[in-house]
Parts: C-alpha cells; structure tokens; sequence
C-alpha cells in the first residue's frame, strides 16, 4: 500500500511538473528583489515584503488546476484497470491514492513556503507584525468646510492593539487634504495627523481606557478636499509574533485546497473525462471564492479574504477551524464517488 | 543548366544556411524571466500596469511603485511606461498640494527623473523621454522650483538640454522648444 501511494505521489507530481514549479518559484523569489524607488517606511516595507509573498504563492494557485488534473487521470478507470486483480477493497484502494495526492499537495505547499519565507530572509522586519482582529463601528460621512469634524465611540481596546481608519478625498474637490485623527480615554490621548491624497489609513495605538468607550474624533484641517470616511472604515489589529506566521495561514489553506480537490478530482474521475473532473473542481473552487460565506466552511473558500489582507502587509488571519471539517466531508465524498465498483459502460481515460 | 552551375547554386546555398548559423543576429539581452516569457512579457507587463492602477487607487503607493517596476522589467521598450511612472512620481508624489515637505518632494521628484534617464536608455523611442523630461522641468520651473535647490533657472536650464537631447534623436518639436526655454532661462537669471 506504501508503493501504491508513493506511485500516486509521483504521478501526481511527475518530475516534469515538480521542476517547472521549483523554477517559476525561484523566478518569482527573484523577481520580487529589487531596492525601492523611494524610502519607504515600516508599513510600506511589510507591503513590499506581502508583494514578493504574494508573487511567490501565485504560482501555487497556477499549478492548482494542473494537479487537479493529474489527480483526475489518476482516477479514470482505465488508469487503474492494473488494480483490478488486488485483493484490497474499493475503499482501501482510494483512500491510498488519495493519501498519494495528498502527500503530492503537502509537497508543493511546503516548497512553495520555504521559498517564499527563504526569499525575504534578510529582509524580515524586527517591527511586531500586525493581523486584523476585527472591525469596528465608524459613521460614514464626509467632512464639510461647515462641519469639519466627526466623532463617535467605540469600546475599549485590549493593550497592543492599534486602530486603523481609513480615509479618502472626495473626487473633484480637491488634491489633497490634512487629516488628523484622535482616540480619547478620558485625559490621554493618541493622534496621529497625515496629508490625504486618495484612499490613506491612519493608524494609532489607543490609550488604555480602565473603563468605559473609546472616544473617536476625525478631523479635517485646514483648507484642501473634502474628507470622507466610508463606511466599514475603522479596523482592529492585533500584533502577532512574526511575519512568518503568513507561511502558515496561506499554506495551511492552500494545503486543505489542493488536497480537497484533488480528492474531488480522483472521485469525478471515476464518472466523468479526467479534463472534466479537474474543471468541474476548479469551477466549484471559484464558485466559494466568490460566494458570500462559503469561506467559513469550504477549504480554502477564504482564499481571497486572506489575500487581500496580505496585500494590504498584514498577516491573514488562521484558516477558519470549520474548513478542516469542510475539507474531510469533502474527501470523503471524492473516496466515496471513486470506491464503489464501476457500473455500466466505462469511459476513456 | 549545366551541372558546374547546378553545384555551385547549391554550394552557394549550403555557404549561406552555414553562414547564417555561424553569425546569428544580435540578440537583445534580457533577464531570465524576460526570456522565459518570451511573447508573453508584453502581455504580463499590461497586467502589471493594471495591477498598478489598482494599487494606487487602494492608496498602496509601495506596493504601486513595485508593480510598475515589473511592468518595466517585462517591457522596457515602452515609453509610455516610463512615462506613466515618471508621472505618477514627479506630478502626484512630489506635486506641492499632497506633499507639504520639501525633502519628500524633492526624493520623488528626483526619483522621477531617474526613471526617465534609466527609460531613455532601454526605452525603443528615447527620443518620447527626453521631450517628456524637458516638459516635466518646466512644468515644476513654473509651479514648485523649490524642487532643485538652485531655483528656476536651473530646472529650465535641465529642461533645455533635455529639449536639445531630443532634438538629436530626432525629435522635430525639440529643436524650437530648446532655443525658447534657453531664452527664459537667460531672462530669470
């Protein structure tokens, strides 16, 4: 059974696509190297090192349908007609080739980690690194010659964790504007003032209130655009322990991703055309990327909301506990289309 | 046709097939990626562009930068390139009414101009460039000459030359706005 799933890790992962894959990772390690135009400050260096993070982990997404596929042809009846003669059952007989995938994507996840983190080795920040907690509640408005300042409450924050408001300018009225935003705990207090020029973020450390809410005030000053703040504008981060925790978020869901669907795929394979199956599972995985709430439940359906918070040089927050669960109903159901014995007429591989 | 002529057309043949394969024509150098791209790098260096617009419109000015630093790497013969980030640097971030401070302003604007010698360079039309460099220069000579520290004459005296480079690579417009801009600085100093 060991051999049996070493084959399907190997034919799963055949030399020829391993080596292409380590290579157009090594290229998009490089090609993220190169010194910036402009000194750049602490959030714009965590930016640039997501970029080089998020070149090198696209090649992963790239070779996503090529995997699914070799998982497929590995399913097809006819590339397990040799089988037949085994005496292990249908299940037993899935389950390994299944193992054989999984081991295949654990492979290319775990490459694909190293090599991201090995390209940003000596560029790692001693800065924390921040995650988003949460969102806060913040009034949309924009900010008037008449009315030139806003405030609101929010509760209390927990020590180390920094609000992030953002902001912008209203298109026609201006270039530019000065914004200054100030949070309250009675007689201490944070501000932090930018120039604002297009979508901008003011970030700041709260003061630690004992009791009561956080008193929130964005005001706009001076002559210039008019600011606006729109809505789901204020957010919570929390610092985490390294920036390196990203390795983990992304490969723990593109891990239960590639493994769920090559599951799928070995399954399909069974009832349908090898290309098929691969597209159909590619299909069902760009139906939860873009399905409001499919992310908490289906592997990997959180893709994109984990993307954009690396974009924006935070690290994602961990893969929701339920996709794990997501992901072993949906093996399950790969094993469980591929066991059963063949009925009726088989299909070409 | 007699047999001599028959060989000596197919000698003639062989010599020019082998003489092809001993001197091959010049190669452009290009990185690796360039290479391995081959037909596609135009294409991936318009998805860059597009990556950078989109950046910049979520106020990711790092991020932006970065992204139309590949697009050049994927394309360097565009001068329209090399423009849109010239611009983006010398008239957003160093334009007076986003930056308030000098220092800033003078790091993207200079930066600005880098890019602009370094297009100039790789660039297929450099003449476009060295025209743009010398509208850039006047641009800020009028609006923010505190961008060079020695004032106005200086920038209009950068834009000349840049105007006079143009000229000799064959630009038709540069030629006039050299002598015109030669004149000005002449007058503010």
């Amino acid at each position: 059974m060991l051999r049996l799933s070493a084959l399907a890790l190997r034919r799963t992962l055949p030399a020829w696509l391993l080596l292409g894959f380590g290579a157009l990772l090594l290229l998009a390690a490089r090609g993220s190297a190169g010194p910036p135009l402009l000194e750049a400050d602490e959030s714009a260096r965590a930016c640039l090192r997501a970029l080089a993070r998020q070149n090198v982990w696209s090649v992963l997404l790239v070779l996503a349908p090529l995997l699914f596929l070799q998982a497929a042809r590995l399913g097809t009846p006819a590339a397990k007609a040799w089988l037949a003669p085994a005496p292990a059952r249908p299940a037993v007989l899935a389950l390994v080739l299944a193992l054989g995938c999984s081991l295949a994507c654990l492979a290319v996840t775990t490459l694909a980690a190293l090599v991201s983190e090995a390209a940003l080795a000596s560029t790692i920040a001693t800065a924390p690194a921040w995650r988003r907690a949460g969102e806060l509640e913040s009034p949309p408005a924009v900010l008037l010659d008449t009315a030139p300042s806003l405030r609101w409450s929010a509760p209390r924050c927990a020590p180390g964790r920094r609000l992030r408001l953002w902001t912008t300018v209203a298109p026609g009225s201006g270039p530019a504007v000065t914004a200054r935003f100030t949070a309250r705990a009675g007689v201490r207090a944070s501000v932090v003032e930018q120039r604002i020029a297009g979508r901008r973020a003011l970030e700041l450390e709260p003061p630690l209130a004992e009791d009561g809410a956080l008193e929130l005030e964005l005001e706009r000053i001076g002559s210039g655009a008019l600011l606006v703040l729109p809505p789901h504008a204020l957010e919570l981060l929390e610092p985490v322990a390294s920036e390196r925790l990203t390795a983990l978020a992304l490969g723990t869901r593109a891990f239960l991703f590639l493994t769920t669907g090559c599951a799928l795929a070995l399954g399909l394979a069974r009832r349908m055309r090898a290309s098929l199956a691969a597209a159909t599972v590619l299909a069902l995985a760009l139906l939860s990327w873009s399905t409001t709430g499919a992310g908490g439940f289906v592997p990997g359906g959180d893709f994109p909301r984990a993307w954009q918070e690396l974009g924006a040089g935070l690290v994602p927050t961990p893969a929701p506990p339920w996709s794990l669960a997501g992901a072993l109903v949906l093996a399950a159901l790969g094993l469980a289309l591929q066991a059963p014995p063949s009925m009726g007429k088989e299909l070409p591989a | 046709m007699s047999a001599w002529s028959r060989s000596l057309a197919w000698a003639a043949v062989v010599a020019l097939a082998l003489a092809s394969l001993a001197w091959p024509p010049p190669r452009a150098s290009a990185p690796a990626p360039l290479l391995l791209l081959g037909p596609f790098a135009e294409l991936c260096a318009e998805v860059q562009w597009l990556r950078f617009q989109a950046a910049q419109r979520r106020g990711e000015e790092a991020r932006a930068l970065e992204l139309a630093e590949s697009a050049l790497a994927l394309d360097p013969r565009a001068s329209e390139g090399w423009q849109a980030l010239a611009a983006h640097l010398v008239f957003d971030l160093a334009s007076r009414e986003r930056e308030p401070d000098l220092a800033r302003r003078r790091a993207a604007f200079q930066a600005g101009l880098a890019v602009l010698a370094r297009g100039a360079e790789r660039s297929a039309r450099p003449q476009e460039l060295e025209l743009f460099r010398g509208l850039v220069l006047v641009a800020k000579a009028q609006h923010d000459p505190e961008l060079d520290p020695r004032g106005a004459p200086a920038l209009l005296r950068a834009a000349a030359e840049a105007f006079e480079r143009a000229a000799e690579l064959g630009d038709e417009r540069a030629a006039e706005l050299a002598a015109q801009v030669r004149a000005e600085a002449a007058r503010d100093e």
